[in-house]
């Protein structure tokens, strides 16, 4: 086949020369290389991001699986809380199986605070000793009030003092 | 004027330094983005002509030239250099529009390019055209929605040896390389999709 002159195809091969004349819209070539770059930029940034942004787009348009993780990630907490309870009942002699976790748990009117708790609603200011019947205000500051003497109208600084 | 004319060069007559092209690479690979940049700016006219003459689609063919050159740029650490650049890039650009034509099978979407100025002076087009076809009348745009169209008759192996041969102008070796046989069955291949064209242009061959 390759044998065959040539010439019987040179006319179609001078027809096929117009595909060489079609050419992209102008401009074209001069901002593919641009933009080329930027989605190789992008696609190195999408890969180079965080687990959350590559467990998002696990996710992205799929949401049989969001729904399925959902139901998984619920059952797991409301298995964890059935089993916690259960180790409760086991920990506690005096709760018997049939007891619910509402009547198992400590009756607040009965139970102690922790003791920093104690004293700190004792005395709630903080005082350094609020058993002491010693002025709180030391004695060098003296502590005075105005009082109006009609007599002399003047004022004057009074000591309750003795 | 002188803006078609540089873009018609662009897209067929590209000299390949190849020596500079390993070069280019070498930089790329060790993360040289500007170097990636000269390799798109020296093959991008060849890969977007080849990719469109294959889809007969400007938007397929910007598709397809683009995930090209980022594959290509994903896989520059495989590229050893046992084939040169050109070759390497061709052959990714070609399995990746063979894939997409299997894929659009039954899309027929033809959006043809301008032809550039130089098309309505070339002698050999005239003498076609006015001469030896009984269609004196018609003009290059037909001829250029013919050819198109008898294009997308041929298979998608026919049609880019075609391409690759007749189009580009490169040799029956260097498409052997890129499509990844033995230069006997490329020659059959343009063969028989010469055949085809021949039959379907006939109209226009005078024949």
């Amino acid at each position: 086949m390759s044998n065959r002159p040539p010439e019987e195809f040179d006319e179609l091969q001078r027809l096929l020369k117009l595909k060489r004349h079609e050419q992209p819209p102008p401009g074209y070539l001069s901002h593919l290389p641009n933009r080329i770059l930027l989605r190789i930029q992008q696609e190195e940034l999408r890969q180079e991001s965080g687990w959350w942004q590559w467990f998002v787009d696990r996710f992205d348009a799929k949401p049989m699986l969001v729904c399925l993780y959902g139901l998984v990630v619920s059952s797991l907490l409301v298995l964890g809380f059935q089993v916690s309870q259960m180790m409760q009942n086991e920990t506690l002699p005096h709760a018997t199986a049939q007891t619910s976790w509402l009547a198992a748990s400590p009756d607040a009117l009965t139970v102690l605070p922790f003791p920093f708790l104690q004293s700190h609603f004792a005395n709630p200011a903080g005082l350094y000793n609020y058993l002491s019947t010693e002025p709180a205000v030391p004695k060098h500051q003296e502590v005075g009030t105005i009082r109006w003497n009609p007599g002399h109208g003047r004022t004057s600084p009074v000591s309750y003092k003795e | 004027m002188m803006q078609t004319t540089t873009a018609a060069v662009i897209l067929t007559e590209v000299p390949v330094n190849q020596e500079s092209d390993i070069l280019l690479v070498r930089k790329a690979q060790g993360g040289d983005i500007c170097a990636y940049d000269d390799l798109i700016r020296r093959h991008q006219g060849r890969i977007y002509a080849t990719l469109y003459h294959m889809t007969s689609n400007h938007e397929d063919a910007n598709d397809l030239v683009q995930e090209t050159f980022i594959k290509a740029y994903q896989a520059l650490g495989n590229f050893k250099g046992d084939s040169s650049f050109f070759t390497w890039i061709y052959r990714i650009a070609v399995n990746k529009t063979l894939n997409f034509l299997k894929q659009r099978k039954n899309r027929v979407q033809m959006s043809l390019n301008d032809l550039d100025f130089n098309a309505e002076h070339d002698p050999d087009l005239i003498a076609l055209i006015c001469e030896k076809t009984p269609h004196h009348e018609a003009n290059l745009a037909e001829l250029q929605e013919k050819l198109n169209a008898g294009m997308r008759k041929l298979s998608e192996t026919h049609r880019l040896v075609m391409t690759l041969h007749d189009v580009q102008g490169l040799t029956h070796e260097e498409i052997g390389k890129i499509m990844d046989c033995n230069t006997g069955t490329v020659r059959s291949r343009l063969f028989y999709a010469r055949q085809q064209m021949k039959s379907y242009l006939a109209e226009y061959l005078g024949t």
